[in-house]
Formats: structure tokens, C-alpha cells, sequence
């Protein structure tokens, strides 16, 4: 009974091995499709190899089965051929980009460096002070500001505090109204400016 | 009753390997025959992609396959060959196998089974030395990366 439903063991696998396997030889020899040779060709193989095993534990014929294995051996072959070439020339290309990039570090690095040299020359030249000597004036100024400024707060703080509550919100509210008008100028002068440029 | 006389023509069709073999083919070359006639060069929506491509970022010889079979298709050989410059001759060697597909798959049904080798292995050595001419520059291509 159960002869009579499965004749010939494996050969269905090898009737699919061989389909793929003869598919995967014009996709492997072809650049394009190379990948889904590969694919294609290893199905083929583990499919004939199922059904090699099949057959041979049921006695019956391999030829077909055979025949399945190899030409999808061969059509893996070739979409390997194929991937390590363009694997091979991806790596190629890349290495290549990487030495480009190397080289534009290098040269960026050197202009910056002679960019650096020139520019200390040239404001040593111009103004006849060393340029980091100019900066820590710079940064002495930017300190006395802060100061300045820390005090004049303070001022305002023990100004505020000899007055009754209801002159401190009114002059808030004076100062706040003030504010608020130059802010809403100034936002009007920046549409009517952007309007004009466009 | 219907049904069960479809599944036997089923049957009948599919009991010979070598004919179940040959409507799969044939199957296929209609599936890429669709394929290019569904899709166009000037929409460009192809769905495979070169893998070549992908991994390199130049072209390589069957770069413009499927354009070129949507040309053909639409009688446009000259831009077919633009496309690649190989694609009708692959296109022809499809078109032969369709044929050659079709004529065994009808030939097997009248003949007499034991005799299934003496229709085989011509078939396989025809088709194989097809193959062999018509994929000539994908070959020489391949042979010169190994030697390589």
C-alpha cells in the first residue's frame, strides 16, 4: 500500500534539486543575480542530498538524484565565483576610499596647521601683540563685565528693598510695559524687513 | 466527478519527472516573459535589483537584462540593445526553450514511456550546447575572473 503511494523514495527532492539547480546556473554566470544563484544552488543541494539519502535507504534509483546534486554544486559554484569577485572589488574600492580619506586628513591637517602659523604671523604683524597674550586681555574684560554687572544687580536688588510694595509693582509694571513695547517693535520691524526681502 | 477527472489529468501530467520538469520550465520562462512585459524601462520598478551593483557600485554584463526584455517585448530593439547589448540573443534562447519545453511536454505525451532516454538525453544535449552559444559572453566573462 504504501509502496504503491511513493514508488520511487527521493525523487520528488530530486526532481526539485535538479529545477533548482538548473535555475541557479544562468543566474550564477549572470553578475546580477548572483545571490539568488547562491540561494537557489544551496536548496538544490540540500534537497538532492535529502533525496539522495532517501533513495539510497529505499534502494531505489539515483541517477536523477545525482545528476540534481551536481548541477547544483556547479550553479553554487559559479554565483561563489561571482560573489567573491565583486566582494574582491567592493573591498578594493573601499580600501581605495580609505586611503583617499587618509590623505585628505593628512592635507586638511597640514592646512590647518600652516592656516594657524600664518594667522599668529599676520596678527602679530598687524597689531604687534602676541595673539594669546590678546586673548587673555579678551577674557580679563569679559570677567570685569561679569562683575559689573553682578554688582549693578545687587544695586538694584537694595534699591528695591527701601520701597513700599505698591511702588515696586508699579515700577515692575512701568519697566515690564516698557519692555514689552521694544520687544513688539522690534518683532514689527523684523516682519516688515522680512517682508521687503522677500 | 469533475473534479476527480481533473485530478487524475493531474496525475497523468505530472507522473513522468521529466514532464513535470518541462512544465516548471515552461512555467518559468512565462513567469519571466510576464515579468518583463509587467514592468517597464521608463517606470523603472523592477524589483531585482544588481547585485553586482550593490556590492561594487559599477555595472556589470548583464547589467539592463530586464530592460532590455521589456524592450523586446514592446518591439523596441534598438533600445533593447542599448540596454544591454546581449539581451536578445538570451531573449531568443528563452523563447527556444519555450518552444523546445512545449514540443516535449506534448511529444512525451504520445509516445511510448519506455523509450523516455532516447527523448532525455538529446534534449538535454540541445539544450545544454544552446545554452552553451547563446550565454557565450557571460561565459568568457566568467572564465577570465578565474583566470584572473
Amino acid at each position: 500500500m504504501n509502496e504503491s503511494k511513493n514508488p520511487s523514495p527521493g525523487l520528488g527532492l530530486g526532481i526539485a534539486g535538479l529545477v533548482l539547480g538548473i535555475f541557479s546556473i544562468p543566474l550564477g554566470i549572470m553578475g546580477c543575480t548572483f545571490i539568488l544563484a547562491l540561494v537557489l544552488g544551496i536548496l538544490g543541494i540540500t534537497l538532492s542530498a535529502v533525496g539522495y539519502s532517501q533513495a539510497k535507504q529505499a534502494d531505489a534509483s539515483t541517477g536523477l538524484i545525482i545528476a540534481a546534486l551536481i548541477i547544483s554544486i556547479l550553479g553554487t559554484s559559479f554565483a561563489l565565483i561571482r560573489l567573491t569577485h565583486s566582494a574582491s572589488r567592493s573591498v578594493d574600492i573601499f580600501d581605495g576610499w580609505k586611503n583617499k580619506l587618509e590623505k585628505l586628513e593628512q592635507k586638511s591637517n597640514e592646512y590647518g596647521n600652516s592656516f594657524e602659523n600664518a594667522f599668529e604671523e599676520g596678527f602679530k604683524e598687524e597689531f604687534d601683540e602676541d595673539l594669546e597674550l590678546n586673548l587673555e586681555d579678551l577674557e580679563n574684560d569679559l570677567d570685569q563685565l561679569e562683575k559689573e554687572l553682578e554688582n549693578a544687580g545687587d544695586e538694584i536688588e537694595k534699591a528695591f528693598e527701601d520701597l513700599p510694595d505698591e511702588e515696586k509693582a508699579r515700577r515692575l509694571g512701568k519697566a515690564t510695559g516698557k519692555a514689552l513695547r521694544e520687544f513688539v517693535n522690534e518683532l514689527q520691524d523684523t516682519v516688515v524687513e522680512e517682508k521687503d526681502e522677500q | 466527478m469533475s473534479k476527480k477527472r481533473m485530478s487524475n489529468k493531474l496525475n497523468v501530467l505530472f507522473k513522468d519527472p521529466y514532464r513535470t520538469i518541462n512544465i516548471i520550465f515552461t512555467g518559468f520562462i512565462l513567469f519571466i516573459i510576464l515579468y518583463s512585459a509587467v514592468f517597464s524601462p521608463e517606470t523603472n520598478r523592477y524589483p531585482i535589483h544588481s547585485a553586482h551593483e550593490l556590492f561594487t557600485g559599477s555595472s556589470s554584463i548583464s547589467i539592463g537584462l530586464s530592460r532590455g526584455f521589456s524592450s523586446i517585448l514592446r518591439l523596441k530593439f534598438a533600445d533593447a540593445y542599448n540596454y544591454n547589448p546581449f539581451s536578445l540573443r538570451i531573449f531568443i534562447f528563452f523563447l527556444l526553450q519555450l518552444f523546445l519545453r512545449l514540443f516535449f511536454i506534448f511529444y512525451c505525451r504520445k509516445s511510448i514511456y519506455s523509450n523516455i532516454r532516447y527523448i532525455v538525453i538529446p534534449d538535454s544535449i540541445i539544450s545544454g550546447v544552446l545554452f552553451l552559444i547563446f550565454f557565450e559572453p557571460f561565459w568568457r566573462e566568467l572564465f577570465s575572473i578565474i583566470l584572473d
